[in-house]
């Protein structure tokens, strides 16, 4: 037990280790403007209460109406 | 064992945060790379206003200019079926005043035909540009294949600046006016 115990610190320390590594590297040299640009378009679902509308691509919506089972058009 | 649970519900969290950071970050550079390529207008693009072809003249255009992509794994006939979705991208156009909209269709050698007609003949109330000698697709194969990045903004010199269409939602189109300004100062 104390065997695995200490692969699975390891395991954790090493993924906290490539989390950070991969972290700094991302942020650096990035565009603000494109970073928000990303963030924006990956929001994902938007509702407007009775309509909601999936937004599938960046150009195209889906409206489905109801909840639970929806019912979906172009 | 306590310790050993909290330890893989931590790695687990460490695992899917990880995770979902990869698709924007993935996102981001995608984005990052296609604002590096430029976009060319070919001379031959065909448009079709009022039900009638002709070649597009380019150099009429605002140099900003966003363009929605339809190429040939798409089906045109169901885009061209929806094409007044983006009536409110025309509005927005007219109302802003610092760029054009170009929609431009390429469709499949098989499938000219029949978009030409529907666009001939389906009353839509602005132009629509047609790729009818598959130039703009071969001029402009660094546009990536993911539909996400098929409607942007290209700035003056023929870069893209901005991915996505601004009137369906708020946010995006806060960052579309920053993009905007910035372009124009």
């Amino acid at each position: 037990m104390l065997y695995l115990n200490q692969n699975i610190s390891a395991a954790v320390a090493a993924a906290l280790v490539t989390g950070l590594v991969v972290g700094l590297h991302s942020i650096r040299d990035i565009d603000p403007i494109l970073e928000a640009n990303v963030e924006a378009l990956t929001r994902g679902e938007i509702s407007d209460g009775f309509n909601t509308v999936i937004k599938l691509e960046s150009s195209h919506t889906l409206i489905c109406r109801g909840t639970g089972n929806l019912e979906c058009k172009w | 064992m306590d310790r050993l649970k909290f330890q893989i519900i931590i790695l687990a969290v460490v695992l899917s945060v990880s995770v979902s950071c990869g698709d924007k970050r993935s996102m981001l550079k995608t984005l990052t790379e296609f604002t590096k390529t430029e976009i060319v207008l070919p001379e031959d693009l065909e448009v079709c206003a009022d039900g009638i072809f002709r070649i597009a003249d380019m150099s009429t255009l605002k140099p900003m200019k966003m363009i929605v992509y339809y190429d040939s794994t798409e089906c045109s006939n169901c885009r061209i079926s929806h094409i007044m979705e983006l009536e409110p991208l025309y509005r927005l156009s007219k109302e802003d005043g610092r760029f054009d909209v170009l929609i431009i269709f390429s469709p499949a050698d098989e499938d000219i035909e029949t978009v030409r007609l529907q666009l001939m003949y389906q009353d839509i109330p602005f132009p629509v540009y047609l790729d009818t000698f598959k130039t703009f697709s071969l001029m402009n194969s660094s546009i990536p294949q993911d539909i996400m990045f098929h409607s942007f903004m290209m700035d003056m010199d023929g870069k893209p600046v901005f991915v996505g269409n601004p009137t369906l939602d708020d946010v995006l189109n806060k960052v579309f006016e920053e993009v905007l300004y910035k372009c124009y100062i």
